[in-house]
């Protein structure tokens, strides 16, 4: 086999030990890159800034431990964001898991910035994913009657943050970090009859989905994977994890790039050799 | 609340009256043209293929419960099996949704009998894996390892684990042929499997596949629904060129 | 005897441990399919449907309908007559039953999707709606509105299912849509390797952060 046969037929378990190494070493040795926030990133951040007052943000949550590499930075940074600004929120949970991730968050982020659950958040526990649109048409017309309870079972009217939260109205912003197709959903019952604003964390793979909807106004900014939670990392002024994993998300894509470009001279000169042939 | 204006109301009018109107007409009788679909012969050639091989057929019908992707996706089963039937093959049908499952099985069971070969069928072939998206994901790519597939179809609602299976189907060199109205999942299907059916050609696939009068209709009447969607957005371009994007009927189409 | 079993640290590095080999345990397909693997998919699936189970009573049924019947709201009770009706289904005989919760279902969609319809695609259609010159634009506002619509039509001329794309005007603008399709897959696959990326790193970061302490 020639050498330009042979790079289109690189064992791929000897890409994979690579690929580990690649991501490893940064991790290992700190080695950092340039974060720069996208606008999309900035709208998300000043969204959660304009919360008005006396409205609280509901945080949607329908990842779980599969994807939380890119959903759990993006909800800690939206998470602390709302706490450093006063901001009051609520967590809607889709997933059993996401559930009890979003609260030991929430709860570990409130502990760091002296904040009390029931006064600055609350969580309204898990709902059926496939209930949600009737579910959400529902809330936004009388909260206390559709979520009920908290996740812990105690009624919104004992909260005293949910006092005077009644409806869509009393509603400033809807976070919805999620790994599926959700965003139509928020955006048809939500933003399309009440205009509340929408900021949108999807993983990397679902960004593509938010590029319509951002064009058309119809939500003010996303988080796109890992890469949207460091740079909001990076507007909060913080280095936690995705800020951290910059640097390996940097190295893997060079390594990817490479082995395109020597798969891609492999198949040429292939091709090339044939037709001389 | 808002409600709906005036020019959602018509919009919508005329695209529901356009997609009836094709129903009823196929139904009818009225012979309607569709395109022929790249992709679909493949599924002939694919199924041949995993018959001289002696090697199964897998059908993964995707993660979604009972919807329109879903049943879609077992009309398209409904013509896999009943080929392979045909063949005397087998087709394994990994799925996620316990209703999904029993469809499913009933398919598969009435195929095989429709081509007089009722003991062909293996109850054992149709598995309900796991709700979970991974989970089925990892049972998935364990049946295609182990049962040395050799022709992969995928159909129906996917999220991301799209790539997982066709991935490894690719890797036991199975021919993979694949259709999802999901988007964001086709450029994954199109990197690692033969075919791939893209966007609304899914839904034009089973119509294509079954005949189905409603099917047919309902993708004929789209069509009209998209030319007239066109014709407002180019209408609205040519406006919002000359007398800028603020000119009166513009805002109909704003909702509020 | 068992008391460590309830120490919280002692749980918690277990949990790292057993979390570390199940990593591994998966990734292990990479170099071929074997019982380790076979072993953990089991194991997954497994834990997967029986966390699924006790998630579904304890967080769905259990505080959305079971506490509303004991706490008096006893017409909660019809839930179940019409929950019931969907496993009909699995009877031949009585077939009709699933399919009347299933139409009313279905009824039901139908109309939310109306509505869903126009609060997802009014507000886009409305935004598609751009001038390609003039009105205060800048040369770069243009050109990027320009494509825009280029790219829109030509993709949707893709999407016509009901003639055959014979001559050149319904071809060419076909199959540029296919073109176009096809760069958009590109990104959209751009987009996905650092999704799977990320995903990576978290596990490799778990491996040497949590379990071996490696990492900063």
């Amino acid at each position: 086999m020639r050498w330009f046969d042979r790079l289109q037929h690189i064992d791929r378990r000897i890409m994979y030990v690579l690929l580990a190494l690649v991501i490893a070493a940064p991790l290992i040795w700190k080695l950092d890159f340039p974060i720069i926030a996208s606008p999309a990133v900035k709208g998300a951040y000043n969204a959660v800034e304009n919360i008005p007052d006396g409205k609280i943000a509901v945080i949607s949550i329908n990842w779980a431990s599969g994807t939380i590499a890119e959903n759990g930075p993006q909800t800690e940074a939206i998470i602390r964001h709302m706490f450093i600004k006063d901001k009051k929120f609520a967590i809607i949970a889709w997933d059993p898991q996401g559930s009890k991730f979003s609260y030991d968050y929430a709860e570990r982020i409130a502990r760091e910035t002296g904040k009390v659950y029931g006064r600055d958040w609350v969580h309204w526990g898990l709902r059926p994913i496939a209930n949600i649109v009737l579910l959400i048409q529902g809330f936004a017309r009388n909260i206390p009657r559709t979520i009920g309870k908290d996740i812990n079972g105690t009624p919104l009217s004992d909260i005293p943050m949910m006092q005077e939260i009644k409806d869509i109205k009393d509603v400033g912003l809807i976070a919805d970090i999620t790994p599926t197709a959700t965003l139509d959903i928020w955006i048809a019952y939500i933003y399309g009859q009440y205009r509340t604003p929408i900021i949108y964390a999807p993983t990397a793979v679902m960004a593509p989905e938010g590029f319509n909807p951002l064009d058309a106004g119809q939500i003010k900014g996303m988080l796109a994977g890992m890469k949207g939670a460091a740079e909001y990392e990076h507007l909060l002024g913080r280095v936690d994890f995705a800020t951290r994993a910059t640097g390996a998300l940097s190295s893997s894509h060079i390594l990817i790039i490479v082995l395109i470009i020597l798969g891609n001279v492999g198949y040429l000169m292939s091709r090339r050799r044939r037709e001389e042939e | 609340m808002n409600h709906a204006n005036w020019t959602v109301i018509a919009v919508e009018a005329v695209l529901v009256f356009l997609i009836l109107y094709k129903i009823f007409s196929a139904r009818r009788g009225k012979d309607l043209f569709i395109r022929k679909i790249p992709g679909l012969n493949a599924i002939e050639e694919a199924v041949g293929r995993a018959t001289e091989m002696g090697r199964p057929i897998m059908f993964a019908p995707g993660i979604g419960g009972i919807g329109l992707d879903t049943l879609q996706a077992l009309l398209i089963l409904k013509h896999v099996t009943t080929s392979a039937a045909k063949y005397r093959s087998r087709v394994i049908v990994p799925t996620a949704d316990s209703v999904v499952y029993t469809l499913s099985d009933e398919i598969s069971r009435d195929a095989y009998a429709a081509e007089g070969v009722p003991e062909q069928f293996n109850p054992e072939d149709i598995r309900f894996l796991s709700e979970n998206q991974f989970a089925y994901a990892s049972g998935v790519v364990g049946i295609l390892n182990r049962e040395k597939v050799a022709a992969n179809f995928m159909f129906g609602f996917f999220a991301a684990e799209s790539l997982i299976l066709a991935e490894t189907g690719h890797q036991v060199g199975a021919v993979q042929v694949a259709g999802t109205p999901m988007i964001n999942q086709i450029p994954f299907f199109i990197t690692a499997c033969d075919y791939t059916i893209i966007g609304d050609e899914y839904y034009a696939a089973s119509a294509y596949l079954s005949r189905e009068p409603t099917l047919l209709g309902s993708l004929v009447g789209q069509d009209y629904a998209k030319a007239i969607i066109i014709a407002i957005i180019v209408a609205g371009i040519i406006t919002a060129s000359i007398f800028g994007p603020n000119f009166f009927w513009l805002n109909w189409f704003k909702p509020m | 005897m068992f008391n460590w079993l309830s120490n919280p640290n002692t749980m918690s590095v277990v949990g790292i441990w057993l979390a570390a080999f199940g990593t591994l345990a998966i990734y292990s397909i990479l170099y071929k399919e074997n019982p380790v693997y076979r072993m953990a998919e089991h194991i997954f699936i497994g834990a997967a449907a029986g966390y699924g189970v006790y998630v579904t009573w304890s967080q769905i049924l259990k505080p959305l309908w079971w506490d509303k019947i004991t706490s008096g709201q006893w017409y909660w009770v019809f839930a179940l007559v019409a929950g019931s009706m969907f496993y009909f289904i699995y009877s031949q005989r009585h077939l009709w039953i699933s399919r009347l919760i299933f139409g009313a279902l279905l009824g039901l969609i139908s109309g939310t999707v109306f509505k869903g319809f126009a609060g997802v695609n009014m507000d886009r259609i409305y935004a598609s709606f751009k001038p390609v010159a003039g009105h205060g634009m800048t040369a770069a506002q243009s050109l990027n509105n320009i494509l825009f619509i280029f790219v829109l039509l030509t993709v949707m001329a893709y999407f016509f299912f009901s003639f055959e794309h014979k001559d050149a005007i319904r071809r060419v603008p076909s199959s540029i849509g296919r073109w176009v399709l096809m760069f958009a897959f590109g990104a959209m696959f751009g987009s996905t390797v650092m999704a799977r990326m990320s995903l990576l790193i978290g596990r490799i970061y778990f491996l040497l952060h949590d379990w071996l302490h490696v990492a900063h």
